[in-house]
């Protein structure tokens, strides 16, 4: 649910010329797909902790690096990475 | 001659009712709410699996492997629900350098300020919006500012549809704020002056029919040059 409202505001961003990139967690992989998100980094997390575990500040960070390389690298719509 | 026993008048708890308990009922656990869409012999083996590892965790003090286990029976019971399919891709290219642009962080995660709850002083608590779940797939979803420089210990979270006391103890596990502010300390990003977060726990129509648009009109006028959206 989450997951597809999240790919619908991307897909309005990006309609309106304005670039992102969406963070998704393992068991929402199919929804990027279906949705057609532009630029989807998946994290092998857990719902709830996409961005990383409770206070493993090193792990969030790397995953806010890749989602920003893949914001400025991906040349073309539905670029999904596993971080 | 024995008394009688008294009997319950509820019926005897079945594994069925057990399990279908986790999602909105007596068991309510957003953590585990998947348990309701396996079959009972699915569900057995997967709690009884959860508790031989858990044993072991008792020895090794790793929960790695009960963590390891939860996620992949998630993403295998996930992977078959149903979703809309669309038929265009829309794709913006990312123009220039990052370290000039105007990034804005979208958490769907349900954060907000302590002291600027979006639902009112008086706003339900984590618990009471589990019973609100129909209420939030029915409504339109709101946006809440979060000024750039507001600090996780000022932050707590609300949803519906995921366990939010994991963002209450953390922020940066659905919101990334303070990540960004030490990246653009150190001249990697430039942020815009409000992030956002919003309840992914939404009606879906709405959303796309009502709002999304209006949203993206409004960080236009922003001048954001790049959206991080974080779902959960």
């Amino acid at each position: 649910m989450c997951h597809g409202s999240v790919g619908l505001v991307a897909r309005a961003l990006e309609r309106a010329g304005i670039p992102t990139v969406s963070i998704f967690v393992e068991a929402f992989r199919h929804v990027a797909g279906r949705l057609r998100v532009p630029r989807v980094l998946v994290t092998p997390h857990l719902m709830g902790r996409t961005v990383g575990p409770v206070g493993d500040r090193a792990t969030q960070t790397r995953v806010v690096e890749a989602a920003l390389d893949l914001l400025v690298t991906a040349d073309g719509p539905e670029t999904l990475r596993d971080l | 001659m024995v008394d009688e026993p008294e009997v319950d008048g509820d019926a005897p708890l079945s594994f069925a009712d057990f399990r279908r308990a986790f999602y909105y009922g007596d068991h309510a656990d957003m953590q585990f709410k998947f348990l309701d869409k396996l079959e009972d012999d699915e569900a057995a083996g997967f709690i009884a699996e959860i508790l031989h590892r858990l044993g072991a965790a008792f020895d090794t003090g790793d929960l790695g492997d009960v963590r390891e286990h939860v996620q992949r029976v998630q993403a295998d019971t996930y992977a078959d629900d149903p979703a809309p399919q669309v038929d265009d891709a829309p794709f913006t290219p990312f123009i220039g350098d990052l370290e000039e642009a105007r990034l804005a962080l979208v958490s769907a995660g349900g954060v907000f300020r302590r002291d600027d709850d979006p639902m009112g002083p008086d706003g339900p608590s984590q618990q009471e919006a589990l019973g609100m779940i129909k209420e939030f797939l029915r409504g339109a979803p709101t946006l809440t500012g979060i000024p750039v420089d507001t600090p996780d210990d000022a932050l707590t979270a609300r949803h519906p549809g995921y366990d939010a006391r994991t963002a209450q103890r953390d922020p940066g596990t659905v919101f990334p704020l303070a990540i960004l502010r030490e990246l653009a300390d150190q001249g990697r990003v430039r942020l815009a002056d409000t992030h956002h977060t919003f309840v992914g726990a939404t009606s879906q129509t709405r959303l796309r029919k009502e709002v999304a648009d209006a949203w993206a009109q409004d960080f236009v006028a922003q001048e954001v040059d790049g959206c991080l959206l974080v779902a959960t």
